[in-house]
């Protein structure tokens, strides 16, 4: 039997199959009929309401972050030659001093300051937050090798790097609490993550919906992991292990405290949150081990200080 | 469509962004953007994925503009790509069973529940096969008979439950699945 457009157009379920046939048959040999339906599913469809559409910010991000990748694949191969040299130019130099020592007179080496006494507190915190969770999230990668490690750690000290700038911002520009201002840096390291997925993480956060501090020394999110949110509780890492407290208590510049993160980071960072939980006893003394060959010999004392060891 | 004052086409915004400027990817995204936040959701109904996915697909729009051919309409390509960007992703879903090791063990507790958002909930009603069959018609633009090719059913079949997700959609009632 023909059906006439307005019958298919008018008719409404239920339908009996035959009939659901008809029209079938009828709609995708009817040119009207068959845009009339589609212009009715678009209008369907483009009604799902969206609340934010594809960021351009995100992509450009990801657009940033791949041509840094590259560069820094060659630029891993010179950071480890200035590392080098660095480290037998300190190792030549920490021994000259015993020549010299007995005609000069030291500056007394002072104390390393608290950090509630420094006027960037909340920022060195927000830092060492942001840091110790993306460390955190190397838990996500699922049996990795050791090469999807490295391209995890790689990535996120990108990440981290990346996020300072937003970070120093938001504090510049005030008005927000410690604890808004590290939910949304948390936040932003994860989309950045997220933008530009390894296929080793099968699994990692989607969104921060809560950042708190609990004490003096311990920090707590609530995260969405898979469909589920989830609270982690986590202790800080050392103050020693706070790279924005060490640049200002050391006094380093941009490329030391670059060679001291690159050191630390493929090192004593690496799985840190388990360490820190379990207390591990050798956490400060790997440190100086790590970083000690990289400072003057002022620096070095500071540095001891600092982390505890004489 | 254009939702947009730029009076360029699609494919000659592909030509400028094949020479590197990437300034017609903003032009695109506004033009496409939200049409394929939907298709995502469609897919996948998790605003979040939807979201990390949209901006994938335009990062590999730009990154792959060189494989775009000039001639061709950007629309199917565009789509493809989309299609790509939902494939692997779904790949490295996570297999339930998987949770955090080391830390997570020790250091988490569940919290509330995220509730869903308007799009998830209003698609919530439809089963898989709907949201397929939506996709199928919308943005692929197959007939009904090629529809129901596609998903092993009869093209009636196919019609009666894409009226009944029009339905759904244009009046949101409690959640249930029509599967």
């Amino acid at each position: 039997m023909d059906l006439r457009c307005e019958d298919v157009r008018n008719d409404a379920l239920p339908l009996s199959e035959e009939r659901a046939e008809q029209i079938a048959l009828h709609l995708d040999g009817c040119e009207a009929c068959d845009r009339e339906l589609r212009a009715r599913t678009a209008a369907a469809v483009n009604a799902v309401p969206v609340e934010k559409g594809p960021s351009m910010a995100e992509v450009r991000k990801r657009i940033r972050f791949d041509r840094q990748s590259f560069v820094m694949r060659f630029a891993g191969v010179a950071a480890a030659a200035v590392i080098l040299f660095v480290t037998g130019w300190a190792l030549v130099h920490s021994e000259t001093p015993k020549s010299t020592a007995v005609r000069k007179v030291e500056e007394p080496i002072p104390e390393p300051p608290a950090l509630d006494t420094l006027p960037d507190a909340a920022y060195i915190r927000t830092e060492g937050v942001v840091s110790h969770y993306l460390q955190f999230s190397l838990s996500c990668l699922n049996t990795p090798t050791d090469e999807d490690k490295r391209e995890f750690l790689i990535r996120a000290l990108l990440v981290l790097r990346e996020t300072r700038s937003s970070m120093k911002a938001r504090y510049q520009k005030g008005g927000e609490t410690m604890e808004a201002v590290t939910r949304e840096s948390l936040s932003e390291a994860l989309q950045t993550m997220r933008s530009s997925p390894l296929t080793s993480v099968k699994l990692l956060p989607s969104k921060i919906n809560a950042f708190q501090r609990v004490g003096q020394d311990q920090w707590r999110v609530d995260h969405i992991l898979g469909s589920k949110q989830w609270r982690l509780t986590l202790h800080s890492q050392p103050l020693f292990l706070h790279f924005a407290y060490l640049k200002s208590a050391l006094g380093a510049d941009d490329a030391l405290m670059g060679r001291i993160e690159d050191l630390l980071w493929f090192s004593v960072y690496v799985d840190l949150p388990k360490r820190v939980e379990d207390k591990d006893p050798k956490i400060p003394a790997e440190t100086l081990e790590a970083v000690l060959p990289l400072l003057t010999a002022r620096q070095q004392k500071i540095f001891r200080k600092i982390v505890g060891v004489p | 469509m254009s939702t947009d004052n730029d009076p360029r086409r699609d494919e000659e915004l592909m030509t400028l962004l094949r020479s590197g400027h990437d300034e017609p990817l903003g032009i695109l995204m506004a033009r496409h953007g939200a049409d394929l936040l939907r298709f995502f959701l469609l897919r996948s109904r998790d605003a979040h994925a939807a979201q990390d996915l949209a901006n994938e697909t335009f990062y590999r729009i730009f990154s792959k503009a060189r494989t775009f051919e000039p001639k061709k309409a950007f629309r199917p390509w565009f789509y493809t790509v989309a299609m790509n960007v939902f494939r692997a992703w779904q790949r490295k879903k996570k297999p339930p069973e998987v949770t955090l090791e080391k830390v997570a063990e020790t250091a988490e507790e569940p919290a509330p529940d995220e509730p869903l958002n308007d799009a998830a909930k209003l698609l919530d009603q439809l089963s898989e096969v709907d949201r397929e069959i939506l996709v199928l018609r919308h943005y692929e633009g197959l007939k009904l008979s090629e529809v129901a090719k596609r998903l092993g059913m009869s093209p009636g079949a196919v019609y009666t439950r894409l009226f009944r997700a029009l339905e759904k959609l244009r009046r949101p009632g409690p959640s249930s699945n029509s599967v």
